[in-house]
Formats: structure tokens, C-alpha cells, sequence
């Protein structure tokens, strides 16, 4: 099936990647561990599909598909928020850097210059 | 205080100008202030023109944000530098035009009067001001919404010329770092019980203006960041 071969092509891809930026030393061998163990699973999955069942039947959903389908969405919103959250401390965060730079940039440069307009 | 006099306002009064891009018409507006006040503090929002430059050879005193936060960031960085060369009240004011200076005494005298802590500028209590109609109509939705949202009844919610006492200065948080602070300051003010009352104020629509404004769109996303902040508290 074509599809297979689509996703099994990008999950050696980003597998690649996540190896590439581990020598890199952007993550660490605990990341790219449990990283190829999720591509691992994802890889499971598509060549087995009927593996989902067992997770299906679980939750008490007909079809595996939908069960990981749902359980995806899910953790995805869950994500997407969390992220929204953590960039809108970030930029409060940066904010008061700006500030407290400009406010001390300001007090430097007005003593070296005495009060008074030119 | 004599009436003949030409004067100019107490030296404690600070005018703050949050200006991003602003080099144009900055100028005038500074030397349009200079003659009422004697602290003008431009904040330059990280600016990419000469607005730092021309505000500095225009006699305002310019702190300088390294990187655009905002309009919300720059007047409380504005508030922060005024506090602490001993402002006793002040006075924010646009950049781009909008408001005249001559209306500075009046919007000051209630707070130098002691008769509030916030006075705020309205451009619907008289008919100087030559608001266009779609825009009349969004700031009738901010009204609106102000009143249901925060429980503070006022004629106009989104005028960037107010007034401060040092208190109300120091009591009012500005989080919202774009440009929902203006619904932000309305919601502290009755937060934190602060006396206010509004002054007349003409505005002032010139293409400039309104090319550098807000569009009517971004009154939607100012709802949604003013919610989501609300929501957290």
C-alpha cells in the first residue's frame, strides 16, 4: 500500500533527523532514545495495524484507527495550549528583560551627559 | 497658580510617549508638549527609524526598548522611568498626532486638584473630534464590552491620553504588552477602586493617524488577549 510506504519513509526521515541533531548535541542520548522508540511504535503500527485492537478494545472503540486517532487529537490540543501558555510567559519574561535593560541603558547614559537639554 | 502667566506645568507632571516608527511626526508633538511640560520621556519601542534620534534633539528624554514589545510594554516602561525621577503625575500621550497638547492643564488639573487618581481622555463628551464612522462603531463595542467585562462605565475605552497620580501609577499592572492595556487599565482601575473621571480631549484623524493605527479588524484580538489574561488572574 502506498500509504505505508509514505509513512514509513517519513519516519525514517525524521528519524534521521533526531539522530543528525543528536550529534549535534542538541538532545541528549535519553531523547533520541525515546524518540526512536516513538517512531519505533508508530512503525509497528502501520505495518501491524491490527496491533491497535488491543487498544481499541481497551478503551471501547470500534475501530483502532480511531482510537489512536482520538487519543492523537487529544494529546495534540493538550500540546498546542500548553505551548501557547509557555510562549506568553516567555514574552511577559522578555518584556521585563527589555525593560529593566532600557531603564538601566537610560541611567548610564544620563550620567555621562549632565541634566539639561541641548 | 496665576492666570496671566503662560505657564507650564509643575515640574513633578511627566508626559510619556510610547513610539514605535514614529520619526515623522514625532517632533511636532514633543515640542507641542515641551510648552505645557517640562518631562517629555519618549519610550522608543525598538524602532527602526530615527524616532530615538529625533525625539532626543527635540528635548524629550528617550529610553529605548532593544526590541519591539508593544504599545502596553512601553507605557509601563514610560510609568517605570517617570516613577523614579519622582513623577507625581503622569500623563500618557500618542505619538503619532492624534491628541492635542493644549489639552494637557486639563486633563492634569483634576489629579494636581486631588480629586482623582486616573483622568481619562474622551473623544465623545464634545464634537471636536472627527472620529470616521466605522470606527465610532467598533469603539462603541469597546465601551460595551468594557462595562459587561469589567464594570467600569466610561464614554470612551480606548483613548491613549490619560492622566496618572503617583499612586495609581504605582498600583496600576500593565501584562498586557500590545494593545488590549487599554481595556487592562480600565479592569485595574476598578480592581483597585482608584478614583477616576474623564476629561474631554479633542482626537485628532489625519491619513497618518489612521495608516499608523489600529485597524478595526484588531479589535478582535485585542478581546481574545484581554479574555486569556483576564481568565489567569
Amino acid at each position: 500500500m502506498v500509504i505505508k510506504v509514505l509513512l514509513l519513509t517519513f519516519f525514517l526521515f525524521s528519524l534521521s533527523r533526531a539522530v543528525l541533531r543528536f550529534r549535534d548535541g542538541h538532545i541528549s542520548a535519553r531523547e533520541l532514545v525515546g524518540i526512536c522508540l516513538f517512531w519505533l511504535a508508530a512503525s509497528v503500527v502501520v505495518m501491524w495495524p491490527a496491533v491497535t485492537m488491543l487498544l481499541a478494545n481497551l478503551l471501547g472503540v470500534a475501530r483502532g484507527t480511531d482510537a489512536i486517532l482520538y487519543l492523537t487529537v487529544a494529546a495534540l490540543c493538550y500540546l498546542a495550549f500548553r505551548t501557547y501558555i509557555r510562549i506568553r510567559d516567555v514574552e511577559k519574561q522578555l518584556t521585563e528583560l527589555v525593560r529593566r535593560l532600557a531603564l538601566h541603558e537610560q541611567e548610564k547614559s544620563s550620567q555621562n551627559t549632565p541634566p539639561g537639554r541641548p | 497658580m496665576g492666570d496671566s502667566t503662560p505657564e507650564r506645568l509643575d515640574e513633578s507632571v511627566f508626559a510619556v510617549i510610547p513610539a514605535h516608527n514614529e520619526a515623522p511626526v514625532l517632533r511636532d508633538v514633543i515640542a507641542g508638549l515641551l510648552a505645557f511640560c517640562r518631562n517629555v520621556v519618549v519610550v522608543d519601542d525598538g524602532s527602526r527609524d530615527q524616532t530615538a534620534a529625533v525625539a532626543r534633539e527635540a528635548g524629550a528624554q528617550v529610553v529605548r526598548h532593544l526590541i519591539n514589545r508593544g504599545q502596553g510594554a512601553a507605557i509601563r516602561t514610560g510609568m517605570d522611568f517617570a516613577l523614579s525621577r519622582g513623577a507625581k503625575v503622569i500623563v500618557t500621550f500618542d505619538a503619532d498626532g492624534q491628541h492635542d497638547p493644549a489639552d494637557l492643564p486639563a486633563i492634569v488639573a483634576p489629579l494636581l486638584r486631588g480629586e482623582c487618581d486616573v483622568a481619562l481622555g474622551t473623544r465623545f463628551q464634545d464634537r471636536r473630534s472627527n472620529v470616521p464612522g466605522l470606527r465610532r462603531l467598533v469603539l462603541r463595542g469597546g465601551i460595551w464590552f468594557t462595562r459587561v467585562v469589567s464594570g467600569i462605565k466610561v464614554t470612551d475605552t480606548h483613548n491613549g491620553f490619560r492622566a496618572f497620580s503617583r499612586r495609581a501609577a504605582e498600583m496600576i499592572e500593565i501584562n498586557q504588552d500590545q494593545m488590549a492595556h487599554a481595556s487592562e487599565i480600565l479592569d485595574e482601575i476598578a480592581r483597585q477602586r482608584l478614583r477616576y473621571c474623564e476629561v474631554p480631549v479633542r482626537v485628532r484623524y489625519s491619513d497618518y493617524s489612521r495608516q499608523k493605527g489600529q485597524s478595526s479588524w484588531a479589535s478582535l484580538q485585542i478581546v481574545w488577549h484581554f479574555l486569556f489574561e483576564k481568565l489567569r488572574r
